[in-house]
C-alpha cells in the first residue's frame, strides 16, 4: 500500500527537497480519460496533495526519477474545455498560462476521440507544447477500431503515444517521448474561423502588437480568439494592473466590443457556436482521416450500452441501486467487524502498557489519567472505526471507478425532480455518505445557483462516516443480530429527510424552473485495485488527520472539563462537563435520552460527530470494549434508536458549517442549515421515542 | 453542450428513452445523460 499523500501548504510545496526538477510536466485531460491513473502510475507514492491558491480544488503533484533525473508532474483538474466558466477550467488555464510547463501531456480517451480532441485543439491553439497520450488503446483494439497513430501525430504536429493506463502499458515510451519533447517551442495551431471572424482576429492582433506588455506572452491570435469568444478574463489576467488598465488595453477591449457587435449582425445568437463548429469541423476531418472502423464495430451495441439497458432500466434501476448500496454496507460491516475487534484489543493493550509504565515511573495519578483515560481512551474509541470507514471509502471508490456513480445520478434524476433538483445533485449527496465536507464542495459542478444552495442545505442530512461510529456502537449494543439493517435504515432515514426538506425548501425559497440535466456517462470499466486503494487513502486520510487534530483536542478538552473544578471525581456529574450536561438534559427527555451524559456527548459532537463516541469513552471511563456494556445499562433499544436519529440529523459538524459558509458566502444560509437541522433532529428524535412507546416498544 | 460534443451537424443516437425521465444519447462513442427538458430543445433531423 502507498503511504498517505502528505498535505502541504503552497509554500512548503514549492521548496523541493529532492533538488530542482529537470523537467516539469503538466497532465491535462477530460474527466474519465484515465488521467488520474496515468498520474498515479507515473508518480506512485511520491505524491503531494495541496490546494490551488485561493480555491479548494485539490492540487496534486508528484515526482518521478527517470535515468537519475527528476521529473515533476502536476496533475491539473479534469476539464472538457479551456474556457473560464468553471473553476476547474479556470485553474487549468491559469496554470498553463502563468507557469508555462515545459511540456503538457494531454491524455485523451481513444474511444471518444472527437470530444477529447476538442481540448487538444484548444491547447494547440494556445501554443502549448503538447504530447498526446492516446489512452485506452486496448479498448480501441477490442472494438476493432484502428487509429493511424503516425498520421495523427503528423496532422497535429505533435508526438502521439498509445497507452493503456490501467495496465501501465506505453508509460515508459511516454516518459521517453517527454524527455525528447520537453521544452520545445511550438507554433500555435491555426484554425480558420471563416472570413468574417478572421477579419476581426486580424484587426485585434494588429492592436496587440502595439502593446509592449503583450510581447512575448501567449499567441496573439489565440488571445484574439478568446476575446471574441466572450472571454475577457484572460486578457485582464495578463494586464500589469487588472484594476486600472492602460489606455491601449481599454482601446483593445473597445475594439472587441465593436467586433462582437459586427459579428452578431452576421451570425446572430449563433456566434458562440461558430467557434465550436469550426473546431469540430477541423477535428472531424482529422478523425475521418486517421480512424478506421470496421462496419460491424459501429453497428454493434457495445457492452457498456448493454449493461446500461439493464442497470438504468426504469423498473430495475432503483432496486439495483439499492442492492448496490446494501452490498456496500454488507461489505463494510461484515469485513469491518473483526477488524474493529483487533483495533479495540490493541488500544486496551496499549492503554494498559502506558498505564503501568507511567505508574512504574512514579507519575502522579492525574498524568496517568490524562494519558490512559483521556487521550488513549478517547482517541482510541474513535480510531477503532477506521476499518469500516476505509472499507466504505474503498467500496465507494470502486463504484466511482467502475462508472456506476454516474448511472446512479441518471437513475435518481426522475426522483430528484420531485424535489426540484436533477440527477447531478445526487452525486454530492452520495459523496456525503463519505463526508459532508467534500459533498458541499462537490456542489460546484452544479451550474445553477439555486440548485446549488438547495443541495448544500440538504447534503448534511446524508449520513457521513463520522456518524458511523455512533451507529456501530449503539446498533452493536442493542441490535447486534440486525446491525447492518439498522444502520442501513438510518442512511435511508437521512435520504428521506433530505428529500422532504428539499421539497420544503424548494417551496419556501426556490420556486421556479428546474435547470437542465446534462451529464457524461463514462463507459463501464473494471476499476484498478491500485487506483481504488489510492482513492480510498485520499479520502480516508482526511478522517485520520481529523482524528489527529480536532478529535485529539476535543478529547483533551473533555478530559479537562471532566477534572474541573479541582478535586472533583473524574467525569462525574459534579464536574463542569457534568454540569453542562445536567443543564441541557431535560431538553432531551422527551426523546428518551435525558441523561446528562447524552447531552454532553451531543454538545461536543458539534466539533465532529465521531467525538460523541469518544465522549462516552471519557465520561463512562471505559475503553471501547467496555463501552457496549455501559451503553446497554443506560439505554433502551428505543432510546438508542432515537439517539442515533438525533445524532444523524442535528447540526452539521464544525468543518461542514465552515464549508457551507465559505461556499454560500452567507451567514443567513449557514444559520438556516444549522438551525433547521437542530429543530428537525429534536423533532424526529422525540417522534421516534414517543410513537415507539405508543406502539409498545421500550 | 458544445464541449461535450453536441454541435451542429453532429449525429446523435438514442440509446435509451423511457418516455419519462432522462434519455441516454450517443454522441460518437460517448454517452450523455440528457434531461427531457434539454433534449426537447435539440432540433434533430432523421438520418
Amino acid at each position: 500500500m502507498e503511504p498517505l499523500p502528505r498535505e502541504t501548504s503552497p509554500h512548503e510545496r514549492r521548496s523541493n527537497k529532492e533538488g530542482p526538477a529537470e523537467l516539469v510536466v503538466a497532465l491535462v485531460g477530460n474527466p474519465n480519460s484515465g488521467k488520474s491513473t496515468i498520474f498515479n502510475n507515473l508518480t506512485g507514492a511520491r505524491q503531494q496533495v495541496g490546494n490551488w491558491p485561493g480555491v479548494t480544488v485539490e492540487r496534486k503533484e508528484g515526482h518521478l526519477l527517470s535515468d537519475g533525473k527528476l521529473v515533476r508532474v502536476v496533475d491539473l483538474p479534469g476539464t472538457y474545455s479551456l474556457g473560464a466558466y468553471s473553476e476547474d477550467e479556470a485553474i487549468t488555464r491559469r496554470y498553463l498560462l502563468t507557469e508555462k510547463p515545459a511540456l503538457v501531456i494531454n491524455i485523451v480517451d481513444g474511444t471518444n476521440l472527437e470530444r477529447n480532441l476538442y481540448l487538444t485543439v484548444q491547447l494547440l491553439e494556445m501554443g502549448a507544447n503538447v504530447l498526446l497520450a492516446l489512452n485506452m488503446y486496448d479498448e480501441l483494439q477490442a472494438r476493432q477500431i484502428s487509429v493511424a497513430v503516425d498520421r495523427l501525430s503528423q496532422l497535429l504536429g505533435i508526438p502521439v503515444i498509445p497507452t493503456v493506463a490501467t495496465r501501465g502499458q506505453g508509460l515508459p515510451e511516454l516518459i521517453r517521448a517527454a524527455w525528447a519533447a520537453g521544452g520545445q517551442k511550438k507554433e500555435p495551431l491555426v484554425i480558420n474561423y471563416g472570413p468574417e471572424i478572421e477579419a476581426e482576429i486580424t484587426a485585434l492582433t494588429k492592436m496587440m502588437e502595439g502593446i509592449p506588455e503583450l510581447k512575448g506572452s501567449w499567441a496573439h491570435r489565440w488571445l484574439a480568439v478568446k476575446l471574441l469568444e466572450g472571454d475577457t478574463a484572460l486578457l485582464t489576467a495578463l494586464a500589469p494592473n487588472p484594476r486600472r488598465l492602460p489606455p491601449a488595453w481599454e482601446a483593445l477591449l473597445a475594439q472587441r466590443a465593436e467586433a462582437i457587435k459586427r459579428l452578431e449582425r452576421v451570425f446572430g445568437e449563433d456566434l458562440d457556436a461558430q467557434f465550436a463548429d469550426r473546431r469540430y469541423g477541423f477535428i472531424g476531418g482529422l478523425v475521418r482521416e486517421v480512424v478506421k472502423r470496421r462496419p460491424s464495430a459501429e453497428e454493434r451495441l457495445s457492452l457498456s450500452d448493454k449493461i446500461d439497458q439493464v442497470v438504468t432500466n426504469r423498473f430495475l434501476g432503483i432496486p439495483l441501486f439499492l442492492l448496490a448500496m446494501w452490498g456496500v454496507f454488507q461489505f463494510t460491516f461484515k469485513l469491518g467487524d473483526p477488524l474493529v475487534g483487533w483495533v479495540e484489543a490493541f488500544f486496551e493493550w496499549f492503554g494498559g502498557i502506558v498505564g503501568s509504565g507511567l505508574e512504574g515511573a512514579g507519575a502522579p495519578e492525574i498524568v496517568r489519567s490524562l494519558f490512559v483515560d483521556g487521550i488513549i481512551g478517547g482517541v482510541g474509541s474513535v480510531l477503532v472505526f477506521l476499518p469500516p470507514i476505509f472499507l466504505l471509502f474503498f467500496a465507494l471508490s470502486l463504484l466511482e471507478g467502475s462508472g456506476y456513480m454516474a448511472r446512479a445520478a441518471y437513475i435518481m434524476d426522475r426522483f430528484m425532480h420531485t424535489l426540484g433538483l436533477h440527477g447531478k445533485s445526487f452525486i454530492p449527496l452520495l459523496i456525503g455518505v463519505g463526508c459532508n465536507v467534500p459533498a458541499v464542495m462537490a456542489t460546484r459542478t452544479l451550474e445553477n445557483k439555486q440548485d446549488r444552495l438547495l443541495t448544500i442545505l440538504i447534503a448534511p442530512l446524508m449520513s457521513c462516516t463520522a456518524r458511523l461510529p455512533i451507529y456501530v456502537l449503539f446498533a452493536g449494543a442493542f441490535f447486534s443480530a440486525n446491525q447492518g439493517l439498522v444502520i442501513f435504515s438510518l442512511y435511508l432515514l437521512g435520504l428521506i429527510l433530505a428529500i422532504l426538506m428539499g421539497v420544503v425548501f424548494k417551496a419556501l425559497f426556490f420556486r421556479g424552473t428546474t435547470s437542465h440535466f446534462v451529464m457524461e456517462l463514462p463507459p463501464y470499466r473494471v476499476p484498478t485495485f491500485r487506483g481504488t486503494l489510492l482513492h480510498m487513502w485520499d479520502r480516508g486520510g482526511s478522517f485520520l488527520r481529523k482524528a489527529g487534530t480536532i478529535i485529539f483536542s476535543a478529547v483533551v478538552l473533555i478530559w479537562v472539563l471532566s477534572n474541573l473544578p479541582w478535586g472533583v471525581e473524574y467525569a462525574s456529574q459534579e464536574s463542569w462537563l457534568g454540569r453542562i450536561g445536567t443543564f441541557l438534559a431535560p431538553l432531551f427527555k422527551p426523546a428518551g435520552f435525558g441523561s446528562w451524559e447524552a447531552a454532553v456527548a451531543l454538545v461536543l459532537g458539534i466539533l465532529a460527530k465521531e467525538v460523541v463516541v469518544g465522549t462516552f469513552g471519557v465520561i463512562y471511563g471505559v475503553q471501547e470494549a467496555g463501552l457496549t456494556e455501559v451503553i446497554q445499562q443506560h439505554w433502551t433499544p428505543l432510546s438508542a434508536y432515537a439517539f442515533m436519529a438525533m445524532s444523524l440529523i442535528y447540526i452539521p459538524c464544525i468543518a461542514t458549517i465552515a464549508t457551507i459558509k465559505r461556499e454560500t458566502n452567507s451567514w443567513a444560509w449557514t444559520g438556516l442549515a444549522v438551525g433547521y437541522s437542530l429543530a428537525l433532529g429534536w423533532l424526529v428524535g422525540v417522534l421516534i421515542y414517543q410513537v415507539g412507546r405508543l406502539l409498545g416498544y421500550a | 453542450m458544445a464541449e461535450l460534443g453536441v454541435v451542429r451537424g453532429i449525429r446523435l443516437g438514442i440509446v435509451k428513452n423511457d418516455h419519462v425521465g432522462p434519455l441516454i444519447v450517443s454522441v460518437g462513442e460517448g454517452r450523455l445523460a440528457l434531461g427531457r427538458g434539454m433534449a426537447s430543445k435539440i432540433l434533430v433531423e432523421e438520418a
